[in-house]
């Protein structure tokens, strides 16, 4: 655990967003909760600052969504963990979101002329 | 698939409640153990670690509250609570609460019954028929010059061979005769199936495949084939051989021939009816069962097969339709003979479904559909009086509802509490429903179905989604009104003042509830009554014979080499022989059998070119028959004599029906004049009229017109009537067929080691069919009639019992201002009669309204009918006199000092 390099640059993520950063991190395979919140931290540079405390609830909206399925099995550390698995419906609403995400960062971007 | 793995979580969460909860903490310490597990091996002291955990992560009992939250364990908290709390209210209560279950009961379950029946004999096709919706039966329509259109549903041979040869419109195409019982073995052995005569291909075209062995050949079905082989039901062979293998090769005696079992249909195949089929035959094979005579396979003339086709494949029913029928018209223009060809104009082919629902226009079909409105009528009372009962209960309960509504629970919950309670009694109304369906439903197959393949019924998937879907809406229904009354705020209000404000309060939605059900009474005991007028007037019809005094015993025993003396000494014996059986009071032979079939021979009358009052080729019906076959069938002589013994060869004689006579020789005495049989030999002679029977009903019963008809003695009989002779027997009383015809079966069966199955039947059981519907809609409009006002007496008898209870104070100052008792009376029963006024009104509205529905289903019956309208709307008052006499007897004992001083 590195603390971030420059705290004042830190950007707070929006709620929808928290969902669609899961789901893109559950693309990778099942995962418990420490090690999604470990791996958007690591991704991200810590840049995008994850309030550990909102994943959680983050997750139960996602179960109730039947966007991921959930299950308790062992970690390596021998110890119960709840492991989550993207659902087929969850992946479609993962690519609807990326390429939603894609048409306004594009847009962003040419306002701020950067394209 | 989202929508199911949420909800198998939300169902998860709903389920496991507060243990979710430990499963959320657990989550939440496996977080922080692990990540303070990682601090540690980074080099921080563990306290350190733990505390840096617990920083990162934020206020833990919030993360906790939030995550309750999202996977919303709050509401499903309440709802439990909501349930939990109903449960135990309906426990509390055990009387109302199985009062209200059975009134759902009945009335989801005369729904489902109806739905099992109406679904498997209606809607679906004969089971076991692969992809039986490109399947169509071929069958014709006239529409004659009179505007009127007649559907003929069978057809001939050639139609059929001409049709098998269009195979551009049809894949496969077959025909079937059948099935109807066939004598099977001989002797004391001899017993019937239902036998089907089959053509080629029938199987295939059906998509079936054997059980066991193998079916038809094409060169066993052929016209010029006909092999003796049978291939017998699924059913039948259980029953027969036991289900042994070993059947294959065994010979069964069918008709006049023997037959090798060369196959065993599937099980669940039971032909392409309803009727369960027992064994297949091939068409040629099957001598004495055919029509059509001995050139059956040329014959144009006889119409006496179904035929089947499957449409090939990218043939649309329409593009068949058409195809055919130009084809078909043109083989079939129509001959000169015979009333109906003569005034057919446009012949046309139709195609319909084997689902019997969307082809037959069958009495038992629409009585069938009727009786599925009339069972969701019994549903709609059934639902109101349940709301009823529940609005009582929820006024009961008022004081607690003002309380909750004072606490500040919004009305929202309130109403879910209402509907909650309705939803509890209809999901156990309709668990107790699905024991009324599977009792009712063999009831009432029997009833209107007696005999359709439907023995393995049983509670189906769709029945049950019915059933929960009829429960389910059910219980919305009953729970919706008394939660919209009973939530409402002004009336929340009014509670709040107390009993006795509060007990003037009446309730105009449940006196509206009241008048739905009694007039909805009334129109279920109008039909009733429609119908019970029809069986009246059936039963007042002339019908020129006693339909309750006679057996009849029909013997086939297809001539097999015996001369016309051995036949007839026979017969003799066997009519000496019943004739001898206590309880007979006469016996009687006849060629010709009433209502079963009937001979016309062309006839001459001297001095006239054709006969009067008939179309060419038509005739009356005559009867061979022995002297006292009158006597024995209870039609009476109006002139002249009866036939004698001495007749069998006296010169030729007749005697003639009263129509007959009235139309042969108008204005003169039928008696002494004589007619010419052109059947009979040349040489024979005249026959002369020698008396005049009334006129009696030979075909059917229902028929308006009088058939004309004459009889003649056996011994005289015309040589195409020397076959298979009847007996026709007269039981001393009514009270007798049962057990004589059973008698004369035993008596005759055992004669002679040779005899087929002899079929004895009570006359009146030959025509039951034809009363089907009448008896049917009568018994169970009756049914439900009865039970509707069961469920309305109840509800008024709680709605009033309620009142009394309500207006316990105002009585009290009415008896302590000196009412008397009798005036107590009137004021209670006039309450509950004034409803009824209403209710009938509006019943008797609905069914003045209504009444053309069942216009075709009566007979002879307006729907209007006086004596009907007058009765029904009786019934509802003496019901309400009735329902309301204890509460407002009760209401005559309220103690004015006791009533006074309460609250």
């Amino acid at each position: 655990m590195t603390p971030p390099s420059n705290p004042s640059r830190r950007t707070d993520v929006l709620a929808g967003t928290l969902e669609m950063l899961v789901l893109r991190t559950l693309t990778l395979g099942s995962l418990h909760g420490y090690a999604i919140a470990q791996h958007l931290a690591r991704i991200s540079n810590s840049v995008l600052q994850v309030e550990q405390g909102s994943l959680y609830p983050a997750l139960e909206r996602l179960l109730r969504k039947g966007w991921v399925t959930a299950r308790w099995a062992e970690s390596p550390t021998k110890r119960q963990a709840r492991y989550y698995t993207i659902t087929a419906a969850g992946r479609k609403q993962l690519r609807e979101k990326v390429s939603d995400y894609e048409r306004v960062a594009l847009a962003i971007a040419r306002v701020m002329g950067r394209a | 698939m989202s929508l199911l793995d949420g909800l198998r979580h939300r169902l998860r969460v709903l389920l496991r409640g507060g243990r979710y909860t430990h499963e959320q903490q657990a989550e939440l310490h496996f977080h922080l153990a692990t990540e303070a597990m990682h601090g540690t091996h980074a080099g921080a002291a563990p306290d350190d670690a733990q505390y840096a955990a617990r920083r990162r992560l934020g206020n833990v009992t919030a993360v906790r509250e939030e995550m309750r939250r999202a996977a919303g364990i709050e509401r499903f908290d309440r709802l439990r609570q909501d349930l939990t709390y109903a449960v135990r209210q309906l426990s509390r209560s055990p009387g109302f609460t199985i009062a209200v279950v059975l009134t759902l009961a009945f009335g989801i379950g005369a729904n489902a019954t109806m739905f099992a029946i109406v679904d498997r004999v209606l809607l679906r096709a004969p089971e076991g028929i692969a992809d039986a919706d490109r399947l169509v039966q071929l069958r014709s329509s006239h529409t004659l010059r009179s505007g009127k259109t007649r559907t003929q549903v069978s057809m001939s041979y050639p139609s059929y061979v001409e049709f098998r040869a269009m195979t551009d419109l049809f894949d496969r195409v077959t025909a079937i005769r059948g099935p109807t019982l066939v004598p099977i073995d001989r002797g004391a052995d001899a017993t019937r199936a239902q036998g089907s005569l089959v053509a080629d291909d029938y199987f295939a075209t059906l998509g079936v495949q054997p059980a066991l062995g193998r079916f038809f050949t094409r060169d066993e079905t052929h016209e010029t084939g006909g092999a003796q082989v049978v291939v017998l039901g699924y059913g039948y062979w259980q029953r027969r051989f036991g289900g042994s293998r070993g059947a294959l090769g065994e010979t069964l005696i069918i008709a006049n021939n023997r037959y090798t079992v060369i196959g065993v249909a599937p099980r669940g195949f039971a032909g392409n009816t309803l009727v369960a089929t027992d064994l297949w035959i091939p068409i040629a094979s099957a001598e004495g069962l055919r029509f059509g005579g001995a050139n059956w396979a040329l014959q144009r003339g006889a119409t006496w097969l179904t035929v089947i086709a499957r449409l090939r494949n990218g043939t649309t029913p329409e593009r068949a339709r058409a195809h055919a029928t130009v084809a078909w018209t043109a083989w079939n223009v129509p001959s000169s003979r015979g009333v109906l060809d003569a005034q057919a104009r446009v012949p046309a082919l139709l195609l319909s479904s084997l689902v019997p629902g969307r082809s037959d226009a069958r009495p038992e079909h629409e009585v069938a559909k009727l009786l599925a409105g009339v069972s969701l009528i019994v549903l709609a009372i059934a639902c109101a009086n349940v709301a009823n009962l529940l609005l009582a209960r929820a006024l009961r309960r008022r004081r607690e509802t003002a309380i909750r509504l004072a606490l500040g629970v919004s009305r929202h919950r309130l109403i879910a509490m209402f509907l909650i309670d309705g939803l509890i009694l209809g999901a156990l109304g309709g668990a107790v429903a699905l024991l009324v369906a599977y009792l009712g439903v063999p009831l009432v197959r029997t009833a209107l179905f007696a005999g359709t393949a439907m023995a393995e019924w049983s509670l189906d998937r769709r029945l049950l989604a019915f059933t929960a879907f009829t429960a389910l809406a059910a219980g919305t229904l009953s729970g919706i009104l008394p939660a919209l009354q009973a939530s409402r705020p002004s009336l929340a209000g009014a509670l709040r003042e107390g009993a006795r404000e509060g007990a003037v309060h009446r309730s105009r939605t449940r006196v509206a509830l009241l008048v739905v059900q009694g007039a909805l009474s009334v129109v279920l005991l109008a039909g009733t009554g429609l119908f019970v007028r029809s069986l009246q007037h059936i039963g007042a019809l002339p019908l020129g014979l006693d339909l309750d005094r006679v057996i009849i015993a029909e013997v086939q025993r297809g001539g097999n080499g015996h001369t016309a003396e051995q036949t007839r000494a026979l017969y003799d014996t066997m009519r000496e022989r019943v004739r001898t059986l206590p309880g007979v009071e006469s016996a009687s032979l006849s060629v010709g059998v009433p209502f079963r079939g009937q001979y016309a021979l062309p006839l001459t009358l001297p001095g006239h070119d054709s006969l009067p009052g008939m179309g060419r080729g038509w005739a009356p019906f005559l009867y061979a028959v022995t002297d006292d076959f009158l006597r024995t069938m209870g039609t009476r002589i109006v002139r002249g004599r009866g036939l004698e013994p001495a007749d069998e060869r006296g010169p030729l004689v007749a005697v003639v029906s009263t129509e007959m006579a009235r139309v042969f020789w108008p204005g003169k005495d039928a008696i002494g004049q004589c007619f010419h049989i052109d059947e009979r030999e040349m040489t024979a002679g005249c026959t002369q009229v020698i008396g005049v029977a009334e006129d009696a009903r030979r075909e059917t019963l229902l028929d308006p017109s009088t058939p004309m008809q004459y009889y003649l003695s056996l011994g005289q009989a015309p040589q195409m009537m020397r076959g298979d002779i009847t007996l026709v027997i007269r039981a001393a009383n009514p009270e007798l067929i049962a057990p004589l015809a059973s008698a004369i079966h035993h008596e005759v069966q055992s004669l002679r080691p040779d005899l087929p199955f002899v079929n004895v039947r009570a006359l009146a059981d030959v025509v039951a069919p034809e009363l089907r519907p009448w008896r049917l809609g009568a018994t169970m409009f009756g049914l439900f009639g009865a039970l509707a006002l069961l469920i309305a007496a109840i509800g008024t008898y709680s709605v009033m019992h309620f009142s009394v209870a309500q207006r316990f104070h105002e009585l009290g100052v009415r008896i302590a201002l000196g009412a008397r008792r009798g005036d107590i009376l009137r004021l209670v029963v006039g309450q509950a009669l004034g409803v009824t006024i209403v209710a009938g009104a509006v019943g008797l509205a609905i069914v003045l309204a209504g009444g053309r529905l069942l216009r075709d289903l009566l007979f002879q019956t307006s729907p209007h009918d006086p004596i009907v309208l007058l009765v029904v709307a009786a019934v509802p008052f003496a019901v309400a006199a009735l329902a309301s006499f204890l509460p407002a007897w009760r209401a005559t004992r309220v103690d004015p000092v006791t009533a006074l001083r309460a609250d």
